[in-house]
């Protein structure tokens, strides 16, 4: 089970090669309290795409001590490690973010249909009175959907498109989400708009957000800022005249 | 993943390039109507066949080939090589086993259909489709000499009404008719009844009727002008038939068949031969049995076609669904999981082009049925799925449950490559 104390990421001396004898990723210890709001700044080539597939448990054969939520994603097998992810992270991608054949409601709802916790987790929240079409409904409410419920996604602005990511990732309440960049293809007011209401969603469902960002114009909106390129000493050493 | 998301998931995305969906599914919806077609035509036009003559324990014609003999008395198609004596003829049809007999006298033509001299227990005799009779839509059998009877398609496609008069070609030619009979004078008395057996496909005289188109010919030529016999001065009594293709018989007694038989053939006084229509049928299947096979043999490769261009078609689309499987992957869902996404869109497509091909078969059938039937006298059959038909069905849906392996398999290892990566 995983306890409210564990931290959500904790990771010590992680090494990570694709091919034996190039390291592309070696982080000497990094971690992410439970309910904190972490930016990561992390330029193209600084490992971030790396580092984000080892917290999702998608990439496997790292070394060292990697722990999310209290699981050693290490030894946990590679089918066990996709539904904790179904079941505990939500993850949002820099864009192209939405099943193209499903509705904004069900794309938003396909965390529940995919992971019987977070289905388990809605119907006992009361907020939700219960149920996962109702649940869908208030968080297209709190991020300014509720006009756009049936419509197709491919009719969406990318704005929009981003914020149907952002219910996705927080339906059924996961301790741990995950964005990749959300906000690159917004324009800096949808941008500051886009966090404030995730923010204020991660706070209310006590989420811990990691968001990564190679613009580091963003640094100053969260509590702590961290930069991979600094937390990586295997690119560290390589590209040190690109740090910032 | 439940099924319901599995189903939700595969029916939305088959949709949403309904398209392409609609295409692939038509290829192998046409490749399992041609097969079930085919089958069916042979099946049809097999029962047609068989059905086209009943009742009837032997035919007896010249000697020859008994397929040969088989097709110009009931089929009308083929010719005669030689006759038989009416002398023969009558000896058989008043031998003491037989109940009755049907002679045919062919040879001659009418605007593409073929001529038959027959007598009075043709109509009152023949039997096709286990026990029907023939019967008139208008008029009476041929009684006078130059009375003519029409079948059903021969009035329909000619447009003959009762009355009309009708001039009869020398041979059996669709062309231009080079020599023609058009001295007699003969009306048009009868048209049968439909049958949907060649029997609507003819045009009936009296015996004497034929021996009058052939009176003064000789050496297949017509008498000079001037020398021939005027039509007016005919009567039947001096058109005693001298010969007649061939004739059909019942026995009072099945038992009899056999001994009959090898009493015709061994008959020293005419090379004659009887055959049994049923053995000369079976005869026959075996003779096109080579072509059936060859077309079941081409119309399964069409299947198989039809399965192939729906693999070509789901493995191109593999990698336009990256970024849906990264997405899938996000929320949860397991490299097998697509796996099973994708197998089970190829099963919805295989199965649904089967289906629509059972639809397409049926459909196809009704709109042409008549015309079939009209052209060719077979019946197409309605009747529903039968059990080797229900395991193509079977097999093509399966196939394409294999057939989605492929697909799958190059989404699960795009889906270890690119993990949360969305490559577009």
């Amino acid at each position: 089970m995983v306890q409210p104390t564990n931290p959500p990421i904790e990771l010590r001396d992680l090494r990570f090669s694709y091919r034996k004898g190039e390291e592309i990723l070696r982080i000497p210890a990094f971690r992410v309290e439970q309910g904190e709001r972490v930016f990561l700044h992390g330029p193209s080539g600084s490992g971030k795409t790396t580092l984000l597939g080892l917290v999702a448990g998608v990439l496997s054969g790292a070394t060292g001590h990697l722990h999310v939520l209290g699981e050693d994603f290490l030894q946990m097998p590679v089918g066990r490690r996709d539904t904790f992810r179904g079941d505990h992270i939500g993850y949002v991608f820099q864009m192209f973010n939405l099943i193209p054949y499903l509705s904004v409601e069900d794309n938003i709802a396909l965390p529940a249909r995919m992971s019987r916790v977070r289905r388990e987790r809605i119907r006992a929240n009361a907020s939700s009175s219960g149920s996962v079409q109702k649940e869908v409904e208030r968080l297209c409410e709190a991020l300014g959907l509720q006009d756009l419920r049936g419509k197709p996604v491919t009719e969406l602005s990318v704005g929009q498109q981003q914020r149907v990511a952002a219910a996705r990732a927080l339906l059924g309440a996961p301790e741990l989400l995950i964005a990749d960049e959300p906000t690159s293809a917004l324009d800096a007011d949808a941008r500051q708009a886009y966090l404030d209401v995730l923010f204020k969603q991660c706070e209310a469902q006590r989420s811990s957000l990691l968001f990564v960002s190679h613009d580091a114009a963003l640094r100053p909106l969260f509590p702590r800022s961290v930069s991979l390129a600094e937390l990586n000493v295997t690119r560290a050493l390589s590209t040190e005249g690109a740090l910032p | 993943m439940t099924f319901g998301t599995l189903f939700l998931l595969a029916s939305r995305s088959l949709w949403n390039r309904r398209f392409t969906t609609l295409l692939t599914a038509a290829s192998v919806a046409l490749s399992v109507a041609l097969l079930l077609g085919v089958e069916r035509v042979r099946v049809g036009a097999r029962d047609s066949f068989s059905n086209t003559i009943s009742q009837t324990h032997l035919i007896v014609g010249a000697r020859g080939g008994p397929v040969q003999l088989l097709l110009y008395t009931v089929f009308r198609m083929g010719n005669a090589t030689n006759n038989v004596s009416y002398e023969s003829y009558q000896k058989y049809a008043n031998h003491p086993v037989v109940e009755w007999t049907i002679p045919f006298s062919l040879g001659d033509s009418y605007r593409g259909f073929r001529v038959v001299g027959t007598n009075a227990d043709f109509y009152a005799r023949y039997r096709y489709r286990g026990d029907r009779g023939l019967s008139f839509a208008e008029g009476q059998a041929p009684q006078g000499i130059f009375d003519v009877a029409l079948g059903s398609e021969v009035a329909r496609e000619l447009g003959h009404r009762m009355g009309d008069p009708v001039v009869v070609t020398h041979g059996v030619t669709d062309g231009p008719a080079l020599l023609k009979h058009d001295d007699m004078p003969f009306r048009v008395v009868g048209i049968l009844s439909k049958t949907g057996t060649p029997v609507d496909r003819a045009v009936y005289i009296s015996l004497q009727g034929m021996e009058a188109l052939h009176i003064d010919w000789g050496d297949g030529a017509p008498a000079l002008a001037g020398q021939r016999t005027p039509a007016a001065s005919l009567r039947a009594e001096d058109l005693e038939p001298k010969q007649i293709t061939s004739f059909l018989v019942r026995l009072k007694s099945f038992p009899a068949i056999l001994s009959l038989q090898r009493e015709i053939n061994v008959d020293e006084s005419e090379p004659l031969m009887a055959i049994i229509p049923g053995v000369t049928l079976d005869e026959l299947w075996r003779t096109i049995a080579y072509a059936e096979d060859g077309l079941r043999i081409v119309s399964s490769f069409v299947v198989l076609v039809g399965l192939v261009g729906m693999l070509v078609t789901l493995y191109a689309s593999v990698n336009e669904r990256r970024r849906e499987m990264a997405i899938l992957r996000a929320v949860g869902a397991h490299p097998r999981t697509l796996v099973a996404l994708l197998v089970f869109e190829s099963w919805l497509l295989g199965t649904l082009g089967a289906l629509l091909g059972v639809v397409g078969m049926y459909a196809s059938f009704l709109a042409v049925r008549p015309y079939v039937e009209r052209e060719f006298g077979i019946l197409l059959p309605l009747q529903s799925l039968s059990a080797p038909e229900f395991w193509l069905l079977g097999f093509v849906s399966a196939a394409a449950l294999l057939i989605g392996l492929v697909p799958a398999l190059r989404a699960y290892r795009n889906s270890l490559t690119d993990g949360l990566v969305i490559r577009i």
